[in-house]
């Protein structure tokens, strides 16, 4: 997995690539906790994620329940076919912003 | 051999026939319009052009009959080739006599006049003879009153086309004066009818003994009587060549009446025989990689059909996780009831080999089940062995079939110079033994019918030292390369020659059990679970499952390790065992997950809510919900202090 970030103002997006599981989601935890403070809008761009377990899962919960707390919005974008039917399996697609 | 047998043998045999036959006539037709081009229809009599038009007409009548019956013809029934034939020499017969009609008269062309008299003469012999065969074949004769006849007709026959040539020296039939007028010889030229006559009568005593149907009967002699009619014509009256124009519709005339409805009923069996391949193809497995999840052999076979149904089969089949069984078989006939036995006796071999016995009983039963009901004298010949994939061991049964053909690892192609019981399906008593041979890992195994090494060309068979010499020529490359190359070397063998037999083969490539590689540990460390997944991804990419599926349950694999790392063990060096397998017939996917940590079931957990807002959800639950909902069934069990999970999924 590797994350890149690209910061315009108060709106974040993070350009997520590779597996989101559970070796490489505390990475992904971390780095969200860190960059989201003061983030007003964030996107998760998931063109180059292509795969996703519930470790990553938890992740994008908690991203949500912060953006939430800081009352910002949050977008999930560019979701493959595969990780868009776990999406709907844990109903995340009612949850999110899926854009 | 009959004359009648020998001459169907050669037309049947030579594909170029119907389309030369067809060539002919077309030159016939196109001499025979140059012809009355050149010369032009004034100045002749009017009688003769009258019989000139017949007989062209004739000509343009076989033609056309001929393009409709083509599609017959690529059937391969020897009567349309007979009746090709027969419609040739007609088209030659009014061609002649049309040549002689026009160059009658001229002078100058005398000699012309006098060698196309003969050959109209001969001509008509050689016609009626033709007939006769194929009256003989309409009414389906063969009885000894038949072959006498056909005998006599043959001699006769002979005689009677040298007979016109006499005239060269002596006008035993006709003489063209110095202007070039023919004329008959009065006294001698009826001596040309005896042969029209003489098959007449012949027609007439054939017609009375043949059992063939009474409307076939009634057809052959109203329609021979046209002939007759025209030449009583003619013999009041020269110039009125109504002879071969009568004797062509009257040919016409049976064929529609008769041989149409044939074609109908020759076209339904050939349907028939045609759903009866169908079906013996379908009954072989023909999906290769035949079994893509497997690594431990890799299996091909082929069946390369002669044009009839044959009696050949091969088969493979898993009979359980460990054990491969394999079959080849050639049964004795050929065609549809050849067919309907091969089927009975692969069902056969198959079932008794799944319940469970080993080769030689598998072949004791099959032929004690056989024996007890076969009228029919058929027999088939079958080597059966099982293989078993974790040992190698080879346990083989052979009933008088091809030995096989085995490659060790360092060596090269040999064959097994195994024990042979009789053939199955003879002697209820027969009993068979059954050996055994090791397989090492790199061992090649090669089966075969009788088909390969006894492919011909015109010189001989294809034989065994080619066969070898092919094989080890492959060796080294995969089961599926070895028996399509080896094909194509026996076909390049028969090359232009008819395939009179089934070619069929099988190669096994034993690549021996490794048990690791259904069997992983690893340590129950969150930090990298892929050694876990990564193996059963492959199996299932391999085995060509969907993508979709492939991705859920690398998912779900991924969720129960996870779920084991994070909980089970309170210490770091807990250990996850891994077990998994596809079984094939079903496509399903098996896995067993074990750990030696602390009691706990993960499925007596409750699911989470996924209705509920993101506020309100807590953060976790969601793997073994993941894999209950991707699972097509998951079991725990608490063993041996264990906790075990099963899981299976349809892949």
């Amino acid at each position: 997995m590797n994350i890149k970030q690209k910061k315009e103002d108060k709106k974040l997006t993070l350009l997520v690539s590779g597996r989101i599981d559970t070796t490489t989601a505390p990475e992904f935890l971390e780095h969200v906790k860190e960059a989201v403070v003061g983030v007003e809008e964030l996107v998760l761009d998931f063109a180059d994620v292509d795969y996703i377990s519930s470790a990553g899962l938890r992740v994008i919960l908690f991203a949500q329940k912060t953006m939430n707390a800081q009352s910002g919005s949050m977008s999930v974008a560019h979701v493959n076919n595969d990780i868009m039917e776990t999406f709907e399996l844990t109903g995340f697609t009612d949850i999110l912003n899926i854009i | 051999m009959a004359i009648e047998t020998k001459l169907t043998i050669f037309l049947n045999k030579r594909k170029w026939i119907i389309p030369l036959l067809f060539g002919f006539m077309c030159f016939y037709l196109v001499l025979t319009i140059t012809a009355i081009e050149i010369k032009g229809f004034q100045n002749l009599d009017m009688l003769f052009g009258f019989s000139i038009g017949g007989e062209l007409c004739a000509i343009i009548v076989a033609i056309m009959l001929t393009i409709s019956i083509l599609p017959a013809y690529k059937r391969q029934s020897g009567y349309i080739r007979i009746f090709v034939t027969l419609l040739t020499i007609g088209c030659s017969c009014c061609c002649m006599d049309t040549l002689q009609m026009l160059v009658d008269g001229v002078p100058e062309l005398a000699a012309l006049n006098k060698v196309l008299s003969i050959f109209v003469f001969a001509n008509e012999i050689v016609f009626l003879f033709f007939f006769w065969l194929f009256v003989t074949y309409a009414l389906n004769s063969e009885g000894k009153s038949t072959r006498i006849l056909t005998t006599i007709a043959s001699l006769a026959f002979l005689g009677f086309t040298l007979l016109p040539f006499v005239n060269f020296f002596y006008p035993i039939y006709f003489t063209i004066s110095d202007a070039g007028v023919y004329a008959r010889n009065a006294s001698t030229w009826w001596i040309c009818r005896i042969y029209l006559v003489l098959i007449a009568i012949f027609v007439i005593i054939a017609v009375f003994l043949s059992k063939a149907p009474r409307k076939t009967k009634i057809i052959i002699l109203a329609f021979m009587f046209l002939p007759f009619t025209g030449l009583l014509i003619a013999r009041f009256r020269y110039g009125v060549s109504l002879l071969y124009t009568a004797m062509m519709i009257s040919l016409v005339m049976i064929y529609s009446f008769l041989f149409s409805d044939n074609e109908k009923t020759l076209y339904s069996t050939n349907k028939e025989l045609g759903l009866a391949t169908n079906i013996q193809k379908h009954m072989l497995p023909s999906i290769f990689p035949a079994f893509p999840g497997r690594k431990e052999f890799d299996v091909y076979a082929l069946m390369d059909p002669a044009k009839e149904v044959g009696g050949d089969f091969y088969d493979f089949f898993l009979i359980d996780d460990t054990h491969l069984g394999l079959v080849m078989a050639d049964v004795s006939d050929k065609g549809v009831p050849a067919a309907l036995f091969m089927m009975a006796s692969k069902i056969m071999v198959q079932n008794y080999a799944l319940i469970g016995y080993s080769p030689k009983e598998v072949l004791t039963k099959v032929n004690k089940q056989i024996c007890s009901n076969n009228q029919d004298e058929m027999f088939v010949t079958v080597w059966l062995g099982i293989l078993d994939l974790k040992t190698g061991i080879l346990t083989a049964s052979n009933a008088g079939h091809e030995r096989p053909i085995i490659k060790r690892p360092d060596g090269h192609f040999e064959v097994v110079n195994d024990k042979h019981g009789f053939v199955v399906g003879w002697l209820a008593e027969s009993v068979y033994s059954e050996y055994e041979i090791k397989l090492e890992k790199g061992s090649k195994l090669f089966v075969y019918t009788d088909g390969v090494p006894e492919a011909r060309d015109n010189n001989g068979q294809f034989g065994m030292e080619r066969t070898i010499n092919s094989l080890i020529k492959y060796e080294d490359l995969s089961p599926e390369e070895i028996c399509k190359y080896l094909l194509s070397d026996v076909n390049s063998f028969i090359g232009s020659n008819n395939q009179f037999d089934d070619i069929t083969m099988l190669c096994l490539e034993y690549r021996g059990y490794d048990e690791e590689e259904y069997h992983i540990i690893i340590p129950a460390n969150k930090n990298d679970l892929s050694p876990g997944i990564q193996p059963i991804v492959d199996l299932l990419e391999r085995f060509g499952s969907d993508h979709k599926i492939v991705y859920k349950v690398e998912v779900a694999v991924e969720e129960i390790l996870a779920n084991i790392a994070s909980y089970a063990y309170s210490t770091d060096d807990g250990e996850i065992d891994i077990k998994y397998h596809i079984e094939e017939p079903t496509r399903t996917l098996f896995i067993t997950v074990t750990d030696s940590g602390k009691p706990f079931d993960p499925l007596a957990k409750k699911d989470p809510d996924t209705t509920l807002s993101s506020e309100e959800r807590s953060i976790g639950g969601l793997g073994i919900f993941i894999v209950k909902n991707t699972m097509d069934d998951i079991k725990y069990l608490r063993k041996d202090n264990k906790n075990i999970l099963i899981m299976k999924k349809k892949v």
